[in-house]
């Protein structure tokens, strides 16, 4: 177990330097000049060159990224271009709102489609062609489009849920629980959808298996064998398939943080791109890099909990 | 949303404050297309025991003043926190902000003097004086940010006791007071700490207006949360107990936000104003500028075609600005080829210009003929959808050039930023947006001097424009009808020559709960000041 966190650690190290560096050189592919932003249409291109030179993006893009990357070795992730302030601090405040949106995804996508997919797969018969069904929808509906739905149906129609904005749990709890609900519903529906399909499948393909005819020969009960057993041979492909979706949330909370006025990293990512804040972008790519190495070092351990022989192979 | 810094004429000067190139009141007020009561007397209805919650569209720049712009979302972060030394009224009249008074100071109008407010303090407990207001102005032109252009008119700036001010400017300029408004930002004074330690500005406020932020409970590019200023001089002004901005960039969200009463007030736009109102929120607009085609390319570098006049007028003829302005802006544009807009009568609108090019598809052709072009050519524009409708207007344009054989590419961009680029590598030979109305004595060095930025990139110079424009600057010592004739004239050579081709005059749109009272605009002051909202 040990080697595979310190293996893993050594990959985040490697991913994190890679991102960072491409983020870079990607940012200085897309057009644009943040001077030319501070300064608006009025500046002459005298000035704009002068405040280019000022900001240092005159300078060869190697060493615009190696002065970027000392500081972030030092810990220092810069301060926005725009405002001053520290990128730390601007993702910092921004950080709860992306983790609400992302673990209430999570929880609701996990709880609500591995009971789905194990009542069908249990059940069989029409709800597993339901379930196939709602899975398909599932995964065709775009999230920010029924998010544009919910708002419509419960914030204007009948005023049960707020349309937009974020209130923190620290200052209402009760308040922060309603301003998910929607975003989240929105965004769990692919994740229910997937959920489901997948316990079901792996559900099925584990009640074929030998030992699972040997248990019920040998009288256990039929919920022991369920839950106990069928369950944690399929859950391991379920584990991985969620941290793949916590990773494509990362770019689904920006659309639905719109869609919403959710103050979280995917909006911060999009308004700094659009003004070229090059510590800021790199902050945010920073963070999601982290994030998805976090989730995949937990998946892995998960796996390693659930499965005694991956914890061996390793 | 506006690309540019906004300039908007305050046309409406106040006989009994100033006289300004004699244009009076009468003139301005007579053009006035208000669509919301002003308002007047409401502090003794007042009750600052709520607070309110707006939206605009764009976070901003930044919340120092010397590096904020004017576009019209982006004024209200500055407006709520730096009092300007002249307030710009919502009927386009000028009023005592920290300055109470104020005159040129010689018969050319190249020295303005002002007295300032007594017991003014700031946020930060600083007093206001006239040694803080020249180190303010002094601050912002070192700081050469995107309203550098206004504050160079300003050559130097002097106390001359406790409360006056000289400023030695560096042309004769008519219309200094309305560069002292809340409008172009740097007449919104900042407290001694500020400029003297000005890092701390783009997270702070440290100005006299009416608020100040709370920096604890702002989440920078989404919400802004004002608090009152406790040493504000006048507490009666104080509608509100806070003042959040939020930042909604999707212009559905923010509807949505305002009919369910989440947020009183957002920017609206044409397309979903009818919606709007069916959802029973209030609409507020007001004509604002013009919209349409700024060709760059005048001397033929990349489109040889466009040099010529005959073409440029070709290409203005062939232009449907009543079916353009229909489809586009419904009820919220008027047809124009003008730069200037109703309601700058005196200034440069010419009345009877407004359709100068009626759409004639047959003169179109007969003139690209003459000029050698019979079978047409191409060209390139750039747009951005949320600048001026600039890619819904441009295909509509793009159909009616076809018919005389022009085509016309068009480039989108998705961001500003990506635009300017190319237009500042001349790249472009022309782009579409939206350009806001202010006199031709600011549009002549906005947008038609040879240094005007990316607005004459190619540095295109016309000497009959050039000595038109000299005489609108003489003009201002001289009366009212002179000023009136020679800036007629400038407005009716730049149609003539064809260097940009409006479409329409679109108007700024504005949704708000029916609750929230004192929102009032207009052509000459089309942004709403959030100091005269209130909650009855």
């Amino acid at each position: 177990m040990l080697k595979l966190i310190l293996r893993r650690l050594w990959l985040s190290v490697t991913l994190l330097f890679g991102v960072s560096a491409l983020t870079f050189v990607l940012e200085s592919l897309t057009p644009g000049n943040p001077a030319a932003t501070i300064l608006g249409t009025q500046a002459t291109p005298k000035t704009i060159a002068s405040l280019t030179k000022e900001l240092g993006f005159n300078k060869p893009i190697y060493v615009q990224y190696w002065r970027w990357l000392d500081d972030a070795l030092h810990g220092n992730l810069g301060k926005s271009i725009f405002t001053g302030e520290p990128v730390s601090s601007i993702l910092s405040s921004r950080l709860p709102v992306t983790l609400s949106l992302i673990i209430g995804t999570i929880l609701v996508s996990t709880i609500v489609g591995i009971s789905i997919g194990v009542a069908s797969a249990k059940m069989g018969g029409r709800l597993g062609r339901l379930v196939d069904t709602i899975s398909l929808l599932g995964l065709a509906i775009p999230s920010y489009w029924l998010g544009s739905l919910l708002v419509i149906a419960f914030a204007l129609r009948i005023h049960a849920l707020p349309a937009t904005g974020y209130v923190t749990f620290g200052q209402s709890p009760v308040l922060w629980l309603k301003s998910l609900v929607m975003p989240v519903f929105a965004l769990s529906v692919f994740g229910i959808a997937i959920v489901a399909k997948q316990t079901r499948d792996a559900m099925m393909d584990t009640f074929d298996r030998e030992f699972i005819r040997a248990l019920r020969s040998r009288g256990i009960r039929s919920r022991s064998i369920i839950f106990k057993h069928a369950l944690r041979t399929a859950l391991p492909n379920v584990v991985t398939l969620l941290a793949l979706i916590v990773v494509s949330l990362l770019l689904g909370t920006t659309l639905i943080e719109s869609v919403f006025a959710l103050p979280g990293l995917g909006s911060e990512a999009v308004t700094a791109t659009n003004l070229h804040d090059v510590p800021v972008i790199e902050g945010v790519a920073m963070y999601f890099t982290a994030l998805t190495v976090v989730v995949f070092t937990l998946t892995d351990l998960v796996n390693a909990w659930l499965n005694p022989k991956i914890r061996g192979a390793r | 949303m506006h690309f540019f810094s906004r300039n908007s004429s305050r046309g409406g000067w106040q006989k009994a404050r100033l006289i300004v190139g004699g244009v009076s009141v009468a003139m301005i007020a007579g053009t006035l297309l208000a669509t919301g009561g002003p308002a007047n007397g409401a502090s003794s209805r007042v009750s600052a025991s709520k607070s309110v919650t707006i939206s605009v569209s764009d976070a901003p720049v930044s919340l120092n003043p010397a590096e904020a712009n004017n576009a019209a979302d982006q004024t209200i972060f500055n407006d709520l926190a730096y009092e300007p030394l002249i307030l710009l009224t919502s009927s386009g009249a000028l009023a005592p902000g920290l300055a109470t008074s104020w005159k040129y100071a010689n018969s050319t109008d190249k020295v303005f003097e002002l007295t300032l407010r007594s017991g003014v303090k700031f946020s930060n407990g600083q007093s206001l004086t006239a040694a803080s207001v020249v180190a303010s102005i002094n601050y912002q032109k070192k700081a050469k940010g995107p309203e550098a252009v206004y504050v160079d008119n300003i050559a130097s700036a002097h106390a001359t006791g406790p409360l006056t001010v000289r400023l030695n400017l560096v042309q004769s300029n008519p219309v200094m007071p309305l560069y002292l408004t809340q409008r172009f930002v740097f007449g919104g004074i900042i407290a001694p700490d500020g400029t003297a330690h000005p890092h701390v500005l783009g997270t702070t406020t440290l100005g006299a207006g009416p608020y100040e932020l709370d920096a604890a409970a702002t989440i920078a590019g989404s919400k802004y949360v004002y608090v009152p200023n406790p040493h504000y001089y006048d507490k009666s002004a104080i509608h509100f107990k806070s003042f959040t901005v939020e930042v909604i960039a999707n212009a559905q969200t923010a509807l949505s936000a305002v009919e369910s009463g989440q947020v009183a007030y957002a920017d609206g736009s044409f397309a979903s104003a009818a919606s709007a109102k069916q959802a029973g929120v209030a609409v507020y607009s007001a004509l604002e500028g013009f919209y349409g085609m700024f060709l760059l390319d005048r001397d033929g570098v990349l489109v040889p075609a466009l040099k010529s006049q005959l073409v440029r007028e070709a290409l203005n003829y062939a232009t449907d600005r009543v079916g353009i302005t229909k489809a586009v802006f419904g009820a919220y544009g008027v047809p124009n080829d003008e730069v200037s807009i109703a309601g700058y009568e005196g200034q440069g609108y010419v009345p009877n210009y407004s359709d100068y090019y009626s759409f004639n598809i047959a003169k179109a052709k007969a003139l690209l003929a003459q000029a050698g072009y019979a079978n047409g050519f191409t060209m390139t524009v750039g747009a951005i959808a949320s600048c001026g409708d600039g890619v819904q207007v441009a295909q509509a344009m793009a159909s009616d050039w076809a018919q005389i054989g022009v085509t016309l590419n068009i480039e989108t961009f998705t961001t500003v930023g990506g635009l300017i680029t190319p237009l500042e590598g001349k790249q472009l030979p022309a782009f579409m947006c939206n350009y806001d109305a202010q006199p031709m004595y600011i549009l002549a060095g906005q947008l038609l001097a040879a240094n005007a930025g990316i607005f004459n990139i190619f540095g295109n110079s016309d000497p009959i424009l050039t000595s038109l424009i000299a005489k609108g600057y003489a003009a201002s010592s001289k009366g009212t009808n002179a000023v009136t004739n020679a800036w007629a004239a400038v407005e009716r050579r730049v149609v003539q020559l064809g260097w940009e081709i409006p479409v329409a005059t679109g108007a700024d749109v504005y949704f708000a709960n029916k609750a929230l009272k004192g929102i009032a605009v207009s052509p000459t002051s089309f942004v709403p000041n959030p100091e005269d909202w209130y909650y009855s």
